[in-house]
Formats: structure tokens, C-alpha cells, sequence
């Protein structure tokens, strides 16, 4: 049956009776063409759609996109995934935490093979104004490294990251991988590229290994370890700027 | 045809212009910002780790949205309804970043916090069509019921928010900006 737009639009309206809106409905399941006609005449969509323009905020998708699992503050599942967030943020200044993966880690174990690939999945969700939003004070910064230092057992080279002729520093944050910590130090390249230089220390160990170029999800990077720490220098396609970089801490950061 | 690492990629690289709309999904299932911005972080992370099984060929942002809802019923609802007691909406929570200047604004304001009031299960429908674009089919198959649910629902949705928009047509405009 062919339903003319003046019948749609008063189906649409609620005024026709149930046995028409029920044989409308059973027709737009065999009838795309009849759907789409359904579609383009609901007013309610577009009142619909302005309503919900502005959200979300921008900055606050960059915000989420911040967000990780805090590193071995509790036992696993110790605390409720809502409301506790601004709370247990504010007892770290000038760390960034989330919780809400925590429990979720514990018990949904990452099949990811190693910690390399995390980083590069998570910095895949970085894009240039994730870290131009990023301008600590100068006081924040040295906050971010100092607790960062302590929980990754490392002296970070806050002088010297500061002063690297390719890239600007933005923040030290430390993220969490299988129960150990995660140092990722944000940069942003002249072209507003996000680079991250990420620290991890398994409770393990590592195998000691010289600096290796290579790309992982598409993004170059560079990375080394010592028996202690694993380094992964990673960010944007240019394999240039990440070997000079790359190299460069490298010196800084092998022994 | 793509190997698994280039299906990952692509994945991984079509996040970023999905995160709007999982957001505002993940707001319309839970009716809370905070829970909106963990969800959609989990869902991310979810999709990463899942990246494998993404169908070429078939929408991203439809997969993306299946899985933000899987684990918002698997997961987050159940906690969220214990702590809460409810998922009743506080939209005015929401509102104060919308900055209702004009009247435009007031009008969009009072439509958002009209659909926020909405059950979930018309809330979510009315999202996923109205705002996202997707079609009946399309919807039923991201929720996982009939086409002629989704139908219904929106149908119970218009007439609310029809009831809602002749209220506020009715009152003056110095009573709606106070």
C-alpha cells in the first residue's frame, strides 16, 4: 500500500488510530524507501538534534581521552567505578587519574601482547589538540615529574626533556600496565604533532635491548630497555624527528 | 582484501571522529555525564582490544555504539542503579555548559532536558535517530529489538516531547528564562 505524506505526517503526529499506525509500522519493514520517506518528514528530528548541538564539549572528549587506569594505589575492584573520581584526582596534584578502567582491568585481562602495543593504542586516540590544550605552570610540570620520578623509580630528566630543540614538553602522567607503572611525558611537535615519550617498569624486569626504529599502529617510534625500565619514544609518521629524538634520549636514558 | 592488523588500524584510526557520538550515547543510556565520559572511555579501550572482530563493510559508529551498550548493560547499569538507587536524570547538571543566552538556546535546553527526562529505553532510540541519523533498521539492530519496537518507542517519545513543546509555547518568555 502506498501512503501519501499527508497520511506519514499524521502518523507521525499520533493522530491516526492504532490499526494504522500498526499497519504503517508493519509496512516500513519491508519498505526502505518507505522509511526513509518516514524519516526525512519527522519534525521532532531536527528540534531533536539542535538540542543536543553542543554537546559534548570538546575539551571535554580530550579530557577523556586523558584518562587512565591508576597504578597500584589499591587493590583491585577497591574502589566504586562512580564518584569517587574527583576525590582520589584531587589527592594527587598534577597526576591524572581515572579510575573507571581499574576494576575493569582486573577483571578483564588486556590480551594485548605487551606494553608497546598498549601505548601505541592509547596514543593513537591522541590527536594535535589533545596536547595543544595542555599548558601547565611551570610549578605543575615539576610537580607531575617529581611524582612521577617516585613512582617509576627514575630520574626524569625534567631539565633536559624541557630544553629538546624538536618538541615542547606538556606533562608527565603516570598511567598503570599489568600492575606496574607507566610514565607517559606528552610533547607536542612544531606542527602540533602529539609525541609521547613513555617510561614503564615491569615488576619483572626486562631483557636489556639497544635502540630499535620501528612503527607500531602506524606510528614511528623508537625504544630500548634496560634490565629496569623499557622506553618507547612514539608519535606521528615522520620516521626523522623520532630517530633524532629518539636518539638523543637514548643517550639520556640507556644505563 | 585487509589483513586483521589493517582492519585494527582502521579502527583505531576511526575513534577520534566516533568519540562525539559515543559520548552522547553513552549520555542518553546513562543519564549521567560522569558515567558518559567512563563509558566512553571503556568503550574505546573495549573496541581496540576487540578491533579484530569488526566486520569491513559494515558501519563503525554502529559497532562502536553495540559495544558502548553492551557494556553498559553488562557492566556500568546495575552499579550505577545501586549507588543511585535510580537512573533518574538530573538534567540540570547537564544544562549549565549550554549557556542559554537566547531564546534558541532556552528552546534547545528545554528539548535536551525533555529527552533526558525520557525512560531509557525511548531515551536511547530517540538518540540514535534523531541525533545520530541512523535509521529503524539500523537502530534495531545497535538495540537489539524489532524495527517496529524502535517505531513505537518513538512514537511514545514524540508525544511527550510534542506535550512538551506546546507547555512551553504557551508560557511567556520571561517565565522560561527563570
Amino acid at each position: 500500500m502506498t501512503y501519501t505524506d499527508d497520511v506519514l505526517r499524521s502518523y507521525l503526529a499520533g493522530e491516526v488510530t492504532a490499526q494504522q499506525s500498526a499497519d504503517i509500522e508493519a509496512a516500513v519493514i519491508g519498505d526502505s524507501a518507505l522509511e526513509a520517506r518516514l524519516l526525512a518528514l519527522d519534525p521532532m528530528a531536527d528540534r531533536v538534534r539542535q538540542a543536543f548541538a553542543a554537546l559534548p564539549d570538546p575539551s571535554r572528549l580530550a579530557g577523556i581521552m586523558d584518562r587512565a587506569h591508576v597504578v597500584g594505589q589499591s587493590a583491585p575492584g577497591a574502589f566504586p567505578v562512580f564518584g569517587k573520581l574527583s576525590l582520589v584526582a584531587a589527592s594527587f596534584v598534577g597526576l591524572l587519574v581515572g579510575l573507571c578502567l581499574y576494576g575493569w582491568f582486573a577483571t578483564t585481562p588486556s590480551k594485548a601482547a605487551d606494553w608497546q602495543e598498549q601505548v601505541a593504542a592509547y596514543q593513537m586516540l591522541y590527536v594535535p589538540a589533545t596536547v595543544a590544550a595542555i599548558t601547565p605552570s611551570p610549578d605543575a610540570l615539576t610537580e607531575q615529574f617529581k611524582v612521577a620520578a617516585a613512582l617509576i623509580d627514575l630520574d626524569l630528566e625534567q631539565g633536559a626533556l624541557s630544553a629538546l630543540p624538536e618538541l615542547t614538553l606538556k606533562r608527565a602522567q603516570v598511567l598503570g600496565f599489568r600492575d606496574a607503572p607507566l610514565v607517559q611525558i606528552a610533547f607536542s611537535a612544531p606542527d602540533g604533532t602529539p609525541i609521547a615519550f613513555c617510561i614503564y617498569r615491569p615488576n619483572d624486569g626486562l631483557a636489556q635491548a639497544d635502540l630499535q626504529m620501528s612503527e607500531l599502529s602506524g606510528l614511528r617510534t623508537a625504544g630500548w630497555s634496560t634490565q629496569t625500565h623499557g622506553f618507547l619514544l612514539i608519535g606521528g609518521t615522520d620516521p626523522g624527528p623520532i630517530q633524532d629524538v629518539g636518539t638523543h634520549l637514548f643517550g639520556l636514558f640507556k644505563t | 582484501m585487509k589483513t586483521p592488523k589493517k582492519i585494527s588500524q582502521d579502527v583505531r584510526s576511526g575513534l577520534p571522529d566516533n568519540l562525539g557520538s559515543i559520548w552522547r550515547f553513552a549520555l542518553a543510556l546513562s543519564g549521567d555525564a560522569t558515567v558518559a565520559d567512563d563509558l566512553t572511555q571503556s568503550t574505546c579501550l573495549r573496541a581496540i582490544e576487540k578491533a579484530g572482530q569488526f566486520r569491513v563493510g559494515t558501519n563503525l559508529t554502529a559497532w562502536l555504539l553495540t559495544i558502548c551498550r553492551s557494556i553498559w548493560l553488562n557492566q556500568l547499569r546495575a552499579q550505577k542503579i545501586r549507588i543511585t538507587q535510580s537512573l533518574d536524570v538530573t538534567p540540570e547538571n547537564l544544562l549549565c555548559d549550554m549557556q542559554p543566552e537566547i531564546e534558541t538556546h532556552i528552546f534547545a535546553a528545554q528539548v535536551f532536558s525533555q529527552v533526558m527526562q525520557l525512560p531509557e529505553a525511548q531515551r536511547e532510540t530517540v538518540l540514535l535517530v534523531y541525533v545520530e541519523g541512523f535509521g529503524y533498521r539500523e537502530a534495531a539492530g545497535i538495540l537489539d529489538i524489532p524495527i517496529g519496537t524502535v517505531m513505537s518507542r518513538l512514537a511514545t517519545a514524540r508525544r511527550k516531547l510534542a506535550d512538551l513543546a506546546k507547555e512551553t509555547s504557551e508560557r511567556p518568555v520571561e517565565a522560561r528564562t527563570r
